[in-house]
C-alpha cells in the first residue's frame, strides 16, 4: 500500500473511531445506542448562538478551547498506528505524551477562569488538582515501559513487546496507567471537573456554540488518543495475526475505549477527597514499586 | 547567513521577552502566571529550535505543571488575586520606603570602617598579614 493511501486510511479510521467513541459516550450517559445522536449534536452546537458571560477574560476565553484540541492533535501526531506510519517519530515520544497531557490541564484551568462563573471556576481548580495528581502515575508508568525498551521512541517500545506484552510484563504499571488515563480524560467515575448535576457542567457550564464544540470534540479525541496510548505502551500496539497493522491498533483502541465507558456506566462518581487520597497514598507508591520491580526483572 | 533556524530563534526569543514583560503588566495573578508559562514555553521552543529535543520537551512539560501550581497557590494566598480591586503590591508605603532607604545606606556604608578590631596573631608580635607574606 502506498504511504499516501495508508495515511488516508488512518485518518479516516481515526475520524470513524472518534464517532464511535461519541456513540459510546452517549450510551454511557443514557443507556441507549443512538447512531445519529452525535451528528445531530454536532450540527446543533455548530449553529448555536455564542453566549458570552459578563466580564469574561477575553484572551483565555478564545485560546483555551484551541489549546485543548491543539495539544491533543499534537499527541495524535506522535503515536505510531503501524510499523511505518507515524507522523513525527520523536526521540522523546514517551515524555512528549506527558508534556501534552499537562497542557490539557492548563487549558481546563484557563477555561474555568475565563468565563467568570462560579461553577466553571470550581471545575477548573478541580481539574488542576486531579490532573496534577494523576499525571504522576502516568509518567512513572511510562518510565517503566521506557526502561524495558531502553528507548523513548514509541516504535521501539512497541517492538520491545514482541515476546511478551507489557500488560503481562508489568501488570501494576498497566493498571495504574489505565486508571490514570481514565482520570485524565475525566470520564464518568472521575468526571469531577465537568460533573453534571453537581456543578451543572463545571468547566463547560457557561460555554456554548463553537467553543463547547471544540471542547467536546477534543475530549472525544482525547479518549481515543489515550486508548491508542494504552495499546501502544501495554497491549502490543499493532501486533496481531492476519489483519493489517493499523486495523489491529484501531480494534484494540476501540476495545479499550469501550471498557472506559463501561466502567463509567456502572461506577458511581468518586468523591473529590477520595480521588486525591487514593492517588497520593496508594497510586504513587505503587508506581515507584512498579519501577523497582521492572528494574529487578530486567537485571536478573 | 539567515536560515530558517535563525528566524525561528528570533521569533521565539521575542515571544519569550514579550510574555516576560506581560507578567508585570497585569495585576491578575492567573494572567501573570500563565504569561510566565507562555514565556517559559517560548524558551522551551528555543531549545527545540536549537535541536536540544529532550531539554525542550522537558522544559515545556515541567513549566506547565509548575506554573499551574504557582497559579493556585497565588490564588490561595494573595489578597486580591483577580486584580479587580486595583490593589498595590507594596503595603505600608512609608515604612517600605524607610526600609529600602536604610538598606541602601547599609550598602553605602559597607566599606567605611572595620566591623571589629583585628585580633593579634598568636605567633610573634606582628599581625597576620606579615605571616601570610612569609608564605
Amino acid at each position: 500500500m502506498t504511504p499516501f493511501l495508508n495515511s488516508f486510511m488512518i485518518s479516516l479510521l481515526f475520524v470513524g473511531g472518534v464517532y464511535v467513541v461519541a456513540v459510546l459516550e452517549r450510551w454511557s450517559m443514557t443507556g441507549n445506542v443512538n447512531w445519529g445522536g452525535p451528528a445531530r449534536s454536532f450540527l446543533l452546537l455548530f449553529v448555536q448562538e455564542e453566549i458570552k458571560t459578563r466580564k469574561h477574560d477575553k484572551v483565555f476565553f478564545e485560546t483555551a478551547p484551541i489549546l485543548f484540541i491543539g495539544v491533543i492533535l499534537l499527541t495524535i501526531s506522535i503515536l505510531p498506528f503501524s510499523r511505518g506510519s507515524v507522523i513525527v517519530n520523536l526521540g522523546t515520544g514517551a515524555l512528549f505524551i506527558n508534556a501534552a497531557l499537562v497542557y490539557v490541564m492548563v487549558s481546563l484551568l484557563m477555561a474555568g477562569w475565563a468565563v467568570n462563573g462560579v461553577y466553571a471556576m470550581v471545575g477548573g481548580w478541580r481539574a488542576l488538582a486531579q490532573l496534577i495528581a494523576y499525571s504522576m502515575p502516568v509518567v512513572m508508568a511510562l518510565t517503566a515501559t521506557v526502561m524495558r525498551a531502553e528507548s523513548m521512541f514509541l516504535i521501539d517500545i512497541v517492538e520491545s513487546q514482541q515476546s511478551l506484552w507489557n500488560v503481562l510484563y508489568q501488570p501494576v504499571g498497566f493498571i495504574l496507567f489505565y486508571i490514570s488515563a481514565l482520570a485524565i480524560t475525566f470520564l464518568p467515575p472521575f468526571d469531577l471537573p465537568v460533573a453534571e448535576g453537581e456543578l451543572a457542567g463545571g468547566v463547560w457550564a457557561d460555554l456554548t456554540g463553537a467553543r463547547k464544540l471544540l471542547f467536546r470534540l477534543g475530549r472525544l479525541a482525547l479518549v481515543l488518543t489515550l486508548s491508542v496510548a494504552v495499546v501502544v505502551l501495554y497491549l502490543g500496539g499493532w501486533m496481531g495475526p492476519w489483519l493489517p497493522d493499523f486495523v489491529w491498533t484501531f480494534l484494540k483502541s476501540l476495545l479499550v475505549a469501550a471498557s472506559f465507558f463501561t466502567i463509567g456506566r456502572f461506577m458511581p462518581r468518586i468523591r473529590h477527597d477520595h480521588l486525591l487520597e487514593y492517588n497520593w497514598k496508594y497510586g504513587v507508591p505503587l508506581a515507584l514499586f512498579n519501577i523497582f520491580q521492572v528494574g529487578v526483572v530486567l537485571l536478573l | 547567513m539567515i536560515s530558517i533556524q535563525l528566524i525561528l530563534l528570533i521569533i521565539f526569543g521575542l515571544a519569550a521577552i514579550w510574555f516576560g514583560w506581560r507578567v508585570f503588566m497585569t495585576s491578575s495573578m492567573v494572567r501573570s502566571a500563565l504569561s510566565l508559562l507562555a514565556s517559559m514555553v517560548a524558551i522551551g521552543a528555543l531549545f527545540l529550535v536549537m535541536e536540544a529535543e529532550f531539554l525542550g520537551v522537558l522544559q515545556i512539560m515541567m513549566m506547565g505543571t509548575e506554573m499551574s501550581i504557582m497559579a493556585i497557590f497565588m490564588m490561595m494566598y494573595m489578597m486580591d488575586p483577580g486584580g479587580l480591586g486595583n490593589m498595590d503590591m507594596t503595603h505600608q508605603k512609608n515604612r517600605a520606603g524607610n526600609g529600602s532607604g536604610h538598606f541602601c545606606r547599609l550598602g553605602y556604608h559597607r566599606n567605611t570602617g572595620p566591623v571589629a578590631p583585628r585580633a593579634n596573631s598568636p605567633v610573634g608580635n606582628g599581625n597576620s598579614e606579615t605571616i601570610n607574606d612569609d608564605f
